[in-house]
């Protein structure tokens, strides 16, 4: 980094030292810096299985029988009784003997084999079956309400890992819009870097191909007056009489927050925002909507040095995944717009010679079932649309209720073992977990482990510690990993 | 969130002042929460707005965190004294600013510190810099380049209203309509528009306006959109006093709605205080004039008003459009009146992304304090908000018009940081701006200061 500075002005001498101080500390803030509020971890970190995470985030309730568990499948037929529906897509084969998918997510079939399925993920029993509840938990470890900002799972590993990149923001949120739409105050509470500070929150980016922007300098600022005003800036800083209190750290971490703002929009790193620097055929893999974007988006990003991106169908109350009716017709668009994106985001990663560093989750906050809702025991309302025991149209068919019994994840790359299958839900109503049941948080654990921090990492707030899993209990399904 | 079977009942958190009556209605149980949050016995509310006060103004409250109202401050008889002066005034908030921003302590030079958290120990070493808040940012940014927005998102009263003012401004609404209303009732989808041109021969004090209309209405002054209303049952209003001109026209659009033809009325007042005191009342009567014919399009610059038939506008009564609106007229253009004279500040507007960029928090969180630091995500925002841009480019066209290059830096420097450039400074910038420069350099130049240090800290 180059500082223009006038020798022949006095000032600038005692100037420059400081400023060769803020250079090398530049790269602070991202970078794991000493823990400001708090404790830290006393704790033992596992060895990294992975370097990046992207969490492809199916918002809403992705109904596990519908997509990676199906059960005994039944064709729609008028006046066929709810109770007769286990799946509405029959199953396919994959490139994994012995696991079964279904149909309409031909692509993901084929790459089954690069990753571990599991079919035994539950949910806690939070009372009334809320998505936002489900999704605040899935993605912070704790349940709302909490008098604690609690922090995002990325905002976890932007903390302790630090960022991969010397100027990649480490946390990356694309495709969720959060304004705008509904919930959107919920949204918001679980999309941030909570006690850690906004330093730590997300770049949200709700429209991939608009995520060029973020990074782009304002319209008429070509290239060169955009680094001329920065130098103007730096100029103006180095011979302001307010230097005398170049002791003041507000300043000086004012300083490098503009610092930092500066090296990224002047990177090459900004071009791995622009989805538009593909070669149209990379970018007609992916296109097949929004979400689809996202993924190149989130592959782009992560070549380039993100720590943590979160890749979302967009939760919207009752669109996408979280089908109150219309569940079949829904869930077939769904797989046209999931099945050909992920599948090359693995190839592409694969072929890269990322995807053994690149942990990639396939989740959601909880499945569905036809008649269910909750688990057997639950007393949550149900929340289907129609209520009825016989189905004559196809807006009855699909699975219209929520159920936190036992839902799929699938994980591909970052040291799991390939090929592999873990738990298993029973064939029959209700499709409870059977066998090896995983709750969230062990899920944490096995995320957090497979990324290098101990799922017992704690930070004292207000008092309270605080665990990157919930309470510190998480255990790592150590199974799964190669 | 489970059901356990058992209901809470309602309760105060400190019975040894007093306690609620859970089973009383809502409006007595709200006036025994009054009661109590405001008795003199209880010593924690007051400590905890003085607190917030002193941490506001300060930079750091007496205890701290702010809202760890548990531990030990730093001064225990500091703390005590300020909620008691506080209670003792009344609960007047005023007077406890006042009593901190005319002390020493507040007037003493700030604090350098290398560290945000000096752990447990704390000794008050002179008030803390403090970042500008994105709307202190925004306000200063448009006072430096008068490119402040010119109404608010939403109506605001500003400024107290006196009863006897409210008194004053009370009248009789009066309706008129166009031609079609003798005998009546005009055509469903008519739309007409009710004119009044006035010169005020006195300078303007404030100005207040008010309008509703049975079905809807867009009403202009001097070309600009002031109001517009589709609920003849609400009345609008706006302070106007910076659109008043020498001579000006206002424009009321409106329309008839309905399957069939029906009643339809439109009522305008202005009120003008001329800076001598006296007022003016002008209302929708039959001096306004009326056209039948609407041209198209929202831009009545753009209107050949001369081109138009206009003839007397028709008064006409209807009982529920007075009883609406009869009974709210003092107290809407009392307000309008006394909101109309200050500045657009940015905290009344709602947040948009500059702002959020600047830290201001989503409405839907609740935040004690703001962070002082500029994350590196808001630095980003900031290197590339396009509408901060637009704000300065306004204020550079403004200087770049009036002053040259040596003059300009100086312009530039008093007008943001209220002091000439050094020698080093004023060297440096001349040389960047060169003999004759354009807009976009003096942009880059006031960006550049307004992102200084010295502009974003409080000391």
């Amino acid at each position: 980094m180059k500082f223009d500075i006038d020798p022949s002005a006095p000032e600038s001498i005692v100037r420059r030292d400081f400023l060769k101080k803020l250079g090398a500390a530049s790269t602070a803030a991202w970078m794991s810096g000493a823990p400001q509020i708090v404790r830290g971890s006393g704790v033992e970190h596992p060895t990294a299985k992975a370097d990046a995470c992207i969490l492809l985030w199916m918002g809403g309730g992705m109904a596990a029988p519908e997509t990676f568990d199906p059960k005994r499948y039944a064709p729609f037929e008028t006046g066929m009784p709810v109770d007769s529906v286990l799946s509405t897509f029959p199953a396919i084969d994959t490139a994994v003997d012995g696991i079964k998918i279904c149909a309409g997510l031909e692509n993901i079939a084929h790459v089954m084999d690069r990753g571990t399925l599991l079919r035994s993920v539950v949910q806690p029993d939070l009372g009334s079956i809320l998505h936002s509840r489900h999704q605040y938990h899935w993605h912070t470890g704790y349940v709302p309400p909490q008098t604690v900002a609690a922090p995002h799972l990325g905002a976890w590993m932007a903390r302790v890992l630090g960022a991969n990149s010397e100027v990649m923001p480490p946390f990356i949120n694309i495709g969720q819009r959060l304004e705008g739409v509904g919930e959107k105050e919920e949204l918001k509470a679980f999309t941030t870097a909570g006690f850690f500070g906004s330093e730590y929150g997300p770049m949200n980016l709700p429209f991939p191909e608009e995520a060029a922007a973020a990074v782009r300098p304002p319209e008429g600022t070509t290239g060169s007056r955009f680094s001329n005003r920065n130098k103007l800036l730096r100029q103006l800083v180095d011979r302001s009489p307010h230097r005398e209190y170049a002791s003041d750290f507000q300043q000086e971490s004012l300083m490098r927050s503009m610092d930092n703002a500066y090296r990224l929009l002047n990177s090459k790193e900004r071009e791995s925002f622009d989805i538009e620097k593909e070669p149209k055929e990379v970018r007609d893999a992916y296109d097949t909507g929004r979400f689809g974007r996202g993924c190149l988006l989130a592959r782009r990003l992560v070549e380039n040095g993100a720590r943590f991106v979160e890749v979302t169908t967009e939760y919207v109350p009752f669109l996408h995944w979280d089908t109150h009716a219309n569940g079949h017709d829904t869930v077939s668009r769904l797989h046209s717009e999931i099945d050909k994106p992920i599948a090359q985001l693995v190839l592409d990663l694969e072929e890269r010679g990322l995807l053994d560093r690149t942990l990639i989750i396939v989740a959601s906050e909880f499945s569905r079932d036809a008649m269910m809702e909750g688990k057997p025991g639950s007393e949550a309302n149900d929340q289907a649309t129609h209520k009825v025991d016989n189905i004559t149209e196809m807006k009855h068919y699909g699975l219209h209720r929520h159920f936190t019994g036992g839902s799929s994840v699938m994980m591909f790359g970052g040291g799991v073992k390939k090929g592999h299958l873990y738990g298993a839900t029973a064939d029959e109503r209700p499709l409870i977990a059977i066998e090896d049941p995983v709750t969230i948080t062990d899920l944490h654990a096995t995320i957090m482990t497979a990324m290098g921090v101990s799922p017992r990492t704690e930070f004292t707030i207000e008092g309270r510690p605080f665990y990157v899993t919930q309470d510190g209990v998480g255990k790592p399904v150590n199974e799964i990993f190669a | 969130d489970k059901p356990t079977g058992e209901s809470a009942n309602a309760a105060w958190l400190f019975p040894e002042i007093g306690n609620i009556d859970a089973k009383a209605p809502k409006a007595q149980r709200l006036k025994q929460l009054a009661n109590l949050m405001t008795h003199p016995e209880n010593g924690r509310v007051p400590r905890t707005i003085v607190n917030r006060l002193w941490g506001q103004l300060m930079g750091r409250g007496i205890v701290h965190p702010l809202d760890a109202m548990q531990t030990k401050p730093w001064n225990e008889d500091l703390l005590d004294w300020l909620a008691y002066d506080f209670q003792e005034s009344g609960y007047n908030l005023k007077h406890t600013l006042r009593q901190i921003t005319t002390s020493t302590a507040y007037q003493s030079s700030t604090a350098a510190h290398e560290n945000s958290d000096e752990g447990t120990e704390y000794t008050f070493d002179g008030p803390r810099p403090k970042r500008l808040t994105a709307e202190q940012y925004l306000d200063a940014i448009w006072q430096i380049t008068g490119d402040a927005p010119s109404s608010y998102d939403a109506p605001v009263a500003r400024g107290i209203v006196e009863p006897a003012l409210i008194e004053k401004l009370s009248f009789e609404s009066s309706w008129v309509w166009g031609p079609s209303a003798k005998p009546g009732p005009p055509p469903h989808g008519e739309e007409i528009i009710l004119k009044y041109e006035f010169s005020p021969q006195k300078k303007v004090r404030s100005a207040g306006l008010i309008a509703a209309a049975d079905n809807a209405y867009v009403l202009y002054l001097n070309g600009k959109r002031i109001l517009d209303g589709s609920k003849w049952s609400e009345l609008d209003a706006a302070p106007v006093a910076n659109s008043i001109k020498a001579k000006n026209t206002l424009l009321m659009v409106a329309e008839n709605r309905g399957p069939k033809p029906n009643a339809a009325g439109a009522f305008c007042a202005l009120r003008i205080e001329y800076k001598d005191g006296t007022d003016e009342i002008i209302i929708t009567d039959t001096t306004w004039k009326v056209s039948q014919t609407v041209p198209p399009g929202s831009r009545p610059n753009q209107w050949k008003l001369d081109e138009l038939t206009w003839t007397n506008a028709v008064p006409v009564h209807i009982a529920q459009w007075k009883d609406a609106t009869d009974k709210r007229i003092g107290t809407t253009l009392a307000r309008a009146s006394a909101g109309s004279s200050r500045p657009i500040r940015a905290s009344l507007l709602k947040a948009d992304d500059l702002m959020r960029a600047l830290g201001r928090p989503n409405r839907d969180q609740i935040v004690t304090s703001r962070p002082s630091e500029l994350t590196t995500l808001e630095a980003v925002n900031l290197a590339t908000s396009n509408e901060l841009v637009t704000n300065l480019q306004a204020g550079a066209i403004a200087l770049v018009k009036t002053l040259s290059t040596p003059d300009l830096v100086d312009e530039a420097y008093l007008s943001t940081l209220s002091r000439f450039p050094t020698e080093s400074e004023k060297s440096f910038a001349v040389a960047a701006l060169g003999e004759t420069p354009n807009e976009a350099i003096i942009t880059d130049l006031l960006w550049a200061i307004t992102m200084t240090p010295e502009f974003l800290i409080v000391r």
